[in-house]
């Protein structure tokens, strides 16, 4: 039997032998919540009683029905704890702001940290990478016209990996403008945009004004801030820092995608 | 695959779980694509993914580690424990069946009288059913279509959210069947496209079951051979990638 026969048999035969046990992973996770500043420390103790409560008045019995034994109930698991921190988070947010004593200063100190210290800087790199790779075929498109906008060098691979049956003679006049855009390239957002324009349509056979991919970039830009902002990530980042992040992201960060054969 | 999404369509937590097992294990590629489409188009989702992902950073296997669902087989599990006294029961009730088939068979030389029986009544010996009974019947048979055949036109959350999503950097452009038509003497699927890649057209019912599946090379193609009303999905894919999903219905006739 391996281990996760072991665990999701103690889940339905001793529910609070199994609560007893994973003791720890409960601790784990609220740590990580306290440490990204969603909680203050002192509150560590309240916020597992919380969720102890909870899954004994009724969480374990709903996990019980709903959790399928061929997927990984650690996992599940550390899903369902990760909701119940959250809630508990929103249940006191809202009695503060009745009290009328909320005081969020500590996310920004603790956001504050993240950003400036280097090594927090290299999980953030991941947690991007990890993003990225969520928007799956839609990846490669986003990629290459945030890295032609925000004014990145791009490579023949990332055109290639947007539109595999782009013709050699488009793909080199996309390189013409934009592989070094320093050297070459236009110099304002705009320009680039009107000088991208006439390529995309072409390869997409659509008929857009250069307006549609400024707005394209911006919603990406606003949606990856956004993201990156949920706990315990909280990165707290806006469309204009996000810019900053991707450019050392694409200059500092491993390329993670893989080579594609031409 | 339902237990992974939630009844609006979205991943539940059970999804979201597995999602990012697949991420920690570099298991992406195998999961289903409607899981991957869904989370690609859906922000929400891929908050969910991302949080619990960093959350669990650090922690449990990773890589290397054999892991569950990707690294065997997956099947149904059923909680059946066996103990000794289990055993010894269905092997009492097996010897039981020996020994009364062997009775049978020793005594199939005997007639058997049952004088007490009531006569076997045949089908020409039925009394004739009333008109009005056969009425309330087939009323009642109606009735049961009816709510057979509403059950056939339940949206699918999880293929509603994916239904004419703009798939453009491919250069796909579906010209019929319209999203959400009714369909009466078969269907005829139509698009342009700019490559010439064989694509797979898919029809699916509203439970998400494949009726037909077919690779083609045409810009064109028609299908009538539906089993019964109901909505319907159809999907428009490569084999490396989703191009397009639509729907339409099967009137009842």
């Amino acid at each position: 039997m391996d281990v996760n026969n072991e665990i999701s048999e103690l889940l339905y035969r001793d529910s609070v032998a199994f609560l007893e046990n994973h003791q720890s992973v409960i601790k784990t996770i609220v740590m990580k919540f306290v440490g990204s500043g969603l909680f203050k420390y002192n509150e560590t103790e309240d916020v597992i009683q919380h969720i102890n409560e909870s899954l004994l008045t009724g969480v374990l019995e709903k996990m019980q029905v709903q959790y399928n034994p061929a997927y990984n109930l650690q996992s599940y698991f550390s899903k369902i704890i990760c909701n119940l921190c959250l809630q508990y988070a929103k249940k006191e947010f809202k009695r503060n702001i009745h009290r009328k004593s909320v005081d969020l200063s500590y996310v920004q100190i603790a956001t504050d940290e993240t950003i400036t210290d280097g090594i927090a800087l290299g999980e953030m790199y991941e947690h991007l990478n990890t993003l990225l790779s969520l928007y799956g075929e839609r990846r490669h498109r986003i990629e290459l016209l945030l890295k032609i906008s925000l004014g990145i060098d791009i490579s023949k691979e990332d055109v290639l990996r947007c539109y595999p049956n782009c013709s050699a003679k488009t793909l080199k006049n996309i390189l013409i403008y934009f592989e070094h855009p320093n050297e070459h390239g236009p110099s304002s957002r705009t320009a680039i945009y009107e000088k991208l324009i006439p390529f995309v349509n072409e390869l997409e056979g659509a008929n857009n004004m250069a307006d549609t991919l400024r707005k394209f970039v911006d919603r990406n830009l606003d949606e990856f801030a956004e993201i990156l902002s949920i706990p315990p990530i909280n990165a707290a980042l806006t469309r204009e820092t996000m810019i900053i992040f991707l450019e050392k992201y694409y200059s500092e960060f491993p390329k993670p995608n893989k080579k594609v054969i031409l | 695959m339902r237990e992974l999404f939630d009844k609006e369509g979205h991943l539940s937590d059970l999804g979201v779980s597995h999602y990012v097992d697949a991420l920690r294990t570099g298991k992406v590629d195998d999961l289903p694509r409607e899981l991957t489409g869904h989370v690609g188009e859906c922000k929400e989702c891929k908050k969910s993914v991302l949080q619990l992902h960093a959350v669990m950073r650090d922690t449990g296997p990773g890589k290397s580690e054999k892991y569950y669902f990707f690294d065997k087989p997956a099947r149904p599990q059923k909680r059946i424990y066996f103990s000794a006294y289990r055993i010894a029961a269905i092997v009492a009730f097996f010897v039981f069946l020996a020994i009364l088939a062997f009775y049978f068979i020793q005594s199939t030389d005997e007639t058997i009288v049952f004088d007490d029986l009531p006569p076997v009544v045949t089908e020409e010996a039925k009394p004739p059913v009333a008109e009005e009974e056969k009425e309330e019947i087939e009323i009642e048979e109606k009735e049961i279509d009816r709510r057979l055949y509403a059950a056939n036109f339940e949206p699918l959350p999880l293929y509603e959210s994916m239904v004419a999503q703009d798939y453009r950097s491919y250069g796909v452009e579906v010209l019929a069947p319209g999203v959400g038509i009714e369909i009466h003497d078969g269907v005829t699927f139509e698009w342009e496209i700019r490559y010439s890649d064989p694509l797979i057209v898919t029809i699916l019912n509203n439970h998400g079951d494949h009726i037909h599946q077919n690779t083609i090379t045409e810009t064109t193609y028609r299908f009538d051979n539906f089993p019964e009303p109901g909505l319907y999905y159809w999907r428009l894919e490569t084999e490396q990638r989703l191009l397009y999903v639509g729907k339409f219905v099967v009137p009842v006739k």
